[in-house]
């Protein structure tokens, strides 16, 4: 999943993006779109706005990206605007339809080895952790982010991002804790 | 903590929530799929007309508006203090200047000095 970039290469994309050059940024959608669309995705709760927040984040990467510093890490500069664009999509979902949460979970991309039992009961608990808990987990456990670097995306201190992921595995593993002997 | 399901395992769930995770959280595969977002994006990029404005100007022309815009700071704070300096100098020169108020002398003019002398006559003949 992760793809491995090399440093000196995005370096002169950036620059070279910072001068204007459009294609030079073209290359660092490329590089980073799949990584940004999973930070996205550990965040909102569906495929549809994982893919909201990606264009979101990028084009305020690209509005921001004379303040960046072409010496720092450019993913995770760009995985915190990902970040934060996301939890504004999720905001501004709860306030306009808190009401429809468990349709929303119910969203495209599953892989069709994963059984409608064990979906349901994994849907149903993810939507029991709260939005927070759910992040930190998917993007330790699935994208495998360590607790300083999901404090610094999510805004939260890394202990609490380690006590979140504390209590989200309890609670899924609790969840679906019937279930493994049947598969 | 430990599950009802493995008491004595508990790595075991651990692995397969995060196993269950990895399945649910599976991105796209289809690289024509991501072809098409970065296409999204780059045209929402290219649309965009509110890039911020100092991504307009070089790294130099950046240096160099912002050593100007010290200087303008630098001589508007050195004008106020000039000023603020000849107006308390202003004040202290006026509260320092001595009271050179003429005395009073008297001054007999010439025909009352007449005058007196002729009293001075007749009073003492």
């Amino acid at each position: 999943m992760g793809e491995v970039v090399d440093r000196s290469v995005e370096q002169g994309h950036v620059v070279a993006a910072q001068r204007g050059d459009p294609e030079a940024f073209a290359c660092l959608v490329r590089l980073h779109q799949r990584r940004a669309y999973a930070v996205a995705r550990a965040i909102v709760l569906t495929h549809e706005d994982a893919e909201d927040a990606v264009q979101e984040g990028f084009l305020h990467a690209y509005r921001a990206l004379q303040r960046f510093i072409p010496d720092q890490a450019f993913g995770a500069w760009l995985h915190r605007i990902v970040a934060n664009a996301a939890l504004d999509i999720t905001r501004r979902k709860k306030v306009r339809d808190a009401d429809t949460l468990a349709d929303t979970m119910a969203s495209p991309f599953r892989d069709p080895a994963e059984s409608d039992e064990l979906r349901r009961r994994l849907d149903t608990a993810l939507a029991s952790l709260g939005d927070r808990q759910r992040s930190v987990i998917v993007l330790h456990d699935v994208e495998g982010f360590k607790h300083a670097e999901i404090g610094q995306m999510l805004g939260i201190p890394e202990g609490t991002a380690r006590s979140d992921l504390h209590h989200a595995r309890a609670r899924l593993r609790q969840a679906l804790s019937g279930i493994r002997s049947q598969l | 903590m430990n599950s009802p399901h493995d008491p004595l395992l508990p790595e075991a769930d651990d692995l397969f929530v995060r196993r269950t995770l990895v399945s649910h959280y599976q991105p796209p595969t289809d690289p024509s799929y991501w072809e098409q977002l970065e296409s999204r994006v780059m045209a929402r990029v290219r649309g965009d007309g509110s890039r911020d404005w100092s991504a307009w100007l070089s790294g130099w022309a950046r240096y160099g508006l912002a050593a100007a815009a010290a200087a303008v700071i630098v001589i508007g704070v050195a004008s106020w203090q000039t000023r603020a300096a000849q107006e308390r100098l202003a004040v202290r020169e006026l509260l320092d200047t001595p009271d050179e108020i003429p005395l009073l002398s008297e001054v007999v003019a010439p025909a009352d000095r007449d005058r007196n002398k002729t009293l001075r006559y007749l009073l003492t003949h």
